[in-house]
């Protein structure tokens, strides 16, 4: 099982846990994710290629309805 | 040229200086009089006007330097000679003879209690208690006996007890004790030399007139601190002669004293009150200015404590009656059980000879003196000779500390060619792999701590029930933990791969320990360090059950802790190699200067357009200070200038700073303020204090880090205050202020990068699911929430920790609903481990 949480470049990434066979198949969902406004980044691990992404929330809402600013 | 800087005097300034040095990349030799460091700070019980415990402050800085490679530490020593130039000084420093190795003693003390001779005074305890002939001088480093020429009985006639061999040597197993030690020159060349001598009480004839030495209950301020140091001779307890505890005091503070004096009776008579909220306190004194708002609320909280502070010129009578004495003032009297004598201060004897031997003036009091006019306050007449602390004058610890910072930086400016040429790395790391799974081998030390643990608990008893627990290979006994020997010698054989320490406080003695097991070659989180002495044999010091019933009870809990302990590395941050200094006054311009002349840049930001002019008022000082400013290339002045946002953590901070063309971004290492003007913007450009959890006083004043010994640091780390950031002050003071600052910014950015503890928050992203609760409390804004996309098109949440940032204080954990974030090396779990080891579980 890959690592949920990879640091790249100093930054926290998820793992989408999914397994890509293909550099090209993993590109295509990552181009996807930023679509979304999410950064992606791409590693490949003993012959899977696996996709991290992340997107910083800037306005927080607690599970009680509070904001965080 | 040379690196290394000698400093002489080991009380707070002395060591304050060296440390400060040794940050800096120079190497440091110290030079004490007496045969421990400390001072007269190691003397003390508390300190005004924060009222901390002295020994719980000082000693982890002694234990800092004893242990740190780079500081030669000659204790019992006298220098008798500095010749030479700035850079390259030639020292002779004479080495007292002990008669005891220090490299050999093992501080095991079997030569004491064989030794025939007692009832010695001692000279620590200022007559008050008693040692044999061969004994520790106190309780603090280096711990090495020694032993007193005047009175053991072999020195004196050539034999001691029936054997020819006397018992010490027999007693001595290391065979430390040397009979025939002499006098030892040792000579060496340094680059500058700061002096820290300190000061003494003047014990004159004057003070016989109020029955000092006639009287057995009058005794000076110095010598009732050992009576309210819980390492003195009576434990804390204030006693009598006659081993009565008294119940009426009275406070004389003699007229030409200066505040120092006046506040020491505030210190003393409220450490009195607090044991003993019955008692009757007068505190007699003359008529002082305290202009130090912290003086001010010390002595008006003294005054809300039932203290009676009397003003008078002079005390007609003291006479014993009986058991008491009785003092006439002012046409009154009073009866009291113990009086207190606040004598001026004078500079010691060997600081004063020393001083004279080398050319430099005195004033007329003996302090290290000032020609006239205008002249920097911790410079001397001799190029390269620096001075501080209370050789210049008697002053408050804090003060004395901003002295050595400022005269660290001095020294830094004449030798920054030489950073680091003569310091040495510290070893390589040789340590054990430490799998989770492998199975635990703990060794477990127990610290005798002198009298401290063994005194009280059944040495024996402990250890026979500590072998009976789980994963226990090994349990030993070691005299002094502190020392490191059994500790390192035990780790190399590497049959362990934990470590428990029944010792003392973690607080003050966990990085010196943690050393002692990496030299070992034990990752230092796989140890555990158990408090017996502090909450077991003091707190329960009256009650041996109690006492060793915790302490099983704590032993139980240290060894279920490290059990599942795990192997962690220190993280490592890279530095920015320039600072930020929000103020122009002189302060903010002398720590600028000071910055640049250790070869590291500055922004300096001013709002009104001071530099442009130099003002009619200005000393010489200010003047030329902002002369040699316009001509420094690493200096880059920002004039009606202001700051907007700030972030960032310690070695690396980002700051906007908001020119009248436009903003810009400056990326820097640490930065200081030094001014009380409002220097940040109050609209959209963003507000550093906030952003840097700067606060106020009701006076406006910036409020620094709690801690007699830090008063120019803020509680955030790498931001520092100075000059009339912190409090009002003259210009010389505030340039000094502006330089120490100087010195606590280099120690910073002059590294490449910083040491991190791993010891911070964790998220276990299997269990976060980004609820954000432990966002908002997070003290120091390290936790950011951020959103991740899964294949199936859903959008999850989870928590960021920025690892520099993060100083591990366990709020997120506290806060989480959900176990997703903990604190590493504080797991839950181990939590849940030592609760099962009190309730048996």
């Amino acid at each position: 099982m890959p690592d949920l949480a990879k640091k790249i470049d100093g930054k926290k990434f998820m793992w989408d846990k999914s397994y890509y066979s293909t550099d090209e198949e993993a590109h295509e969902k990552m181009a996807q994710y930023r679509k979304d406004g999410f950064e992606a980044e791409c590693l490949e691990e003993i012959g899977n290629y696996l996709v991290y992404t992340r997107r910083l929330v800037t306005v927080i809402v607690l599970e009680d309805g509070d904001q965080i600013l | 040229m040379k690196g290394s800087v000698l400093v002489v005097g080991a009380g707070p300034t002395g060591m304050r200086a060296s440390s400060e040095l040794v940050n800096q990349g120079f190497k440091v030799i110290l030079v004490e009089e007496k045969p421990t460091i400390g001072g007269k700070m190691a003397q003390i019980d508390k300190m005004f006007p924060t009222n901390e415990c002295s020994t719980c402050t000082i000693l982890p800085k002694m234990l800092e330097l004893t242990s740190n490679p780079n500081v030669t530490i000659f204790s019992f020593a006298n220098v008798e000679s500095i010749e030479g130039e700035p850079g390259d000084f030639k020292v002779k420093v004479i080495k007292k003879p002990r008669y005891v190795e220090p490299a050999r003693c093992t501080a095991c003390t079997d030569c004491f209690g064989v030794c025939p001779v007692g009832d010695i005074p001692m000279e620590f305890n200022l007559g008050r208690g008693t040692c044999k002939a061969i004994s520790f001088y106190s309780p603090f480093p280096p711990r090495k006996a020694l032993i007193n020429p005047d009175k053991c009985t072999y020195l004196i006639e050539g034999k001691c007890g029936d054997k020819e061999i006397p018992p010490c040597v027999e007693a001595c197993k290391p065979e430390a004790i040397v009979f025939d030690q002499k006098s030892q020159a040792v000579e060496f060349n340094v680059g500058a030399v700061i002096l820290a001598t300190g000061m003494k009480e003047v014990k004159s004839g004057l003070l016989k007139e109020y029955g000092y030495s006639k009287f057995p209950n009058v005794l000076t301020g110095l010598e009732y601190e050992r009576l309210l140091s819980g390492l003195g001779p009576t434990e804390g307890v204030v006693k009598r002669d006659d081993g009565r505890e008294p119940k009426s005091f009275c406070w004389y503070v003699f007229d030409n004293c200066s505040s120092v004096g006046f506040m020491t009776a505030v210190a003393q008579s409220l450490g009195t009150i607090e044991r003993k909220p019955d008692a009757t306190i007068t505190v007699l004194h003359g008529n002082y200015a305290l202009q130090r708002e912290s003086y001010k609320d010390f002595y008006l909280k003294a005054k809300e404590s039932n203290i009676n502070f009397v003003q008078t010129n002079s005390i007609t009578s003291v006479k014993e009656t009986g058991r008491n004495l009785e003092i006439c003032f002012n046409n009154k009297m009073i009866t009291v059980e113990m009086f207190i004598l606040i004598p001026p201060l004078s500079p010691t004897e060997s600081g004063r000879r020393l001083a004279e031997k080398i050319g430099l003036e005195l004033d007329g009091l003996g302090f290290i003196g000032k020609k006239s006019g205008y002249s920097h306050l911790v410079r001397t007449s001799r190029k390269g000779i620096f001075v501080c602390g209370s050789a210049l004058a008697p002053k408050g610890i804090d003060h004395a500390v901003i002295q050595a910072c400022s005269a660290a930086s001095g020294a830094v400016s004449l030798l920054v060619t030489e950073r680091g040429k003569e310091i040495v790395a510290p070893p390589q790391k040789d340590l054990l792999p430490v799998r989770p799974q492998d199975e635990p081998a703990i060794l477990v030390v127990i610290c005798q701590c002198g009298k401290n643990i063994a005194g009280l608990l059944d040495m024996e008893e402990l250890v026979e029930y500590t072998k009976s627990l789980p994963n226990v290979k090994d349990v030993e006994i070691t005299p002094f933990g502190c020392d490191g020997v059994k500790i390192r010698e035990l780790l190399k054989t590497k049959d362990f791969n934990r470590l428990v320490l029944g010792a003392c406080s973690p607080k003050t003695h966990e990085d010196l320990f943690s050393l002692h097991a990496e030299m070992g070659g034990l990752n230092r989180y796989l140890m555990e360090i158990v408090n017996l002495r502090n909450q077991c044999t003091w707190v329960h010091s009256k009650d041996k059950k109690k006492a060793m019933d915790k302490a099983k009870t704590l032993m139980r809990m240290g060894v279920k802790r490290v059990r599942l302990l795990e192997s962690l590395e220190e993280i490592h941050v890279s530095v920015t190699p320039a600072c930020l200094v929000i103020g122009a006054e002189p302060d903010g311009i002398s720590c600028a200067l000071k910055l640049a002349e250790a070869n590291l840049d500055v922004y300096l930001v001013e709002k009104c357009n001071r530099l442009d002019r130099i003002e009619k008022n200005d000393s010489p000082f200010v003047k030329d200070m902002i002369e040699e400013l316009s001509r420094d290339k690493r200096v880059k002045v920002y004039t009606g200038s202001e700051v907007g946002r700030a972030e960032g953590f310690v070695g690396n901070f980002r700051a906007e700073i908001v020119t009248p063309e436009g903003k810009e971004n400056v990326k820097i290492g640490s930065i200081v303020v030094a001014t009380k003007t409002k220097m940040s913007t109050d609209s959209d450009e963003g507000d550093f204090e906030k952003d840097l959890l700067l606060q106020r006083d009701e006076n406006g004043f910036f409020i620094g880090m709690l801690g007699i010994l830090n008063p120019l640091d803020f509680n955030t780390e790498g931001v520092f205050r100075c000059g009339s950031a912190r409090e009002e002050m003259g210009t010389l003071d505030a340039i000094v202020d502006g330089e120490a600052a100087a010195s606590r910014v280099a120690g910073i950015i002059s590294q490449k990068e910083l040491v991190k503890s791993p010891a911070i928050s964790f998220v276990v992203d299997e269990y976060c699911d980004g609820c954000a609760y432990c966002i908002d409390p997070c003290p120091s804004n390290a936790i950011t929430l951020i959103e991740y996309m899964t294949a199936d098109g859903g959008i999850k949440k989870t928590v960021e920790v920025n690892e520099a940032v993060c100083r591990g204080c366990g709020v997120c954990m506290a806060t989480c609903p959900k176990r997703g974030i903990f604190v590493r090396h504080f797991k839950p779990e181990y939590f849940e481990e030592m609760i099962k080891a009190v309730v048996g579980v």
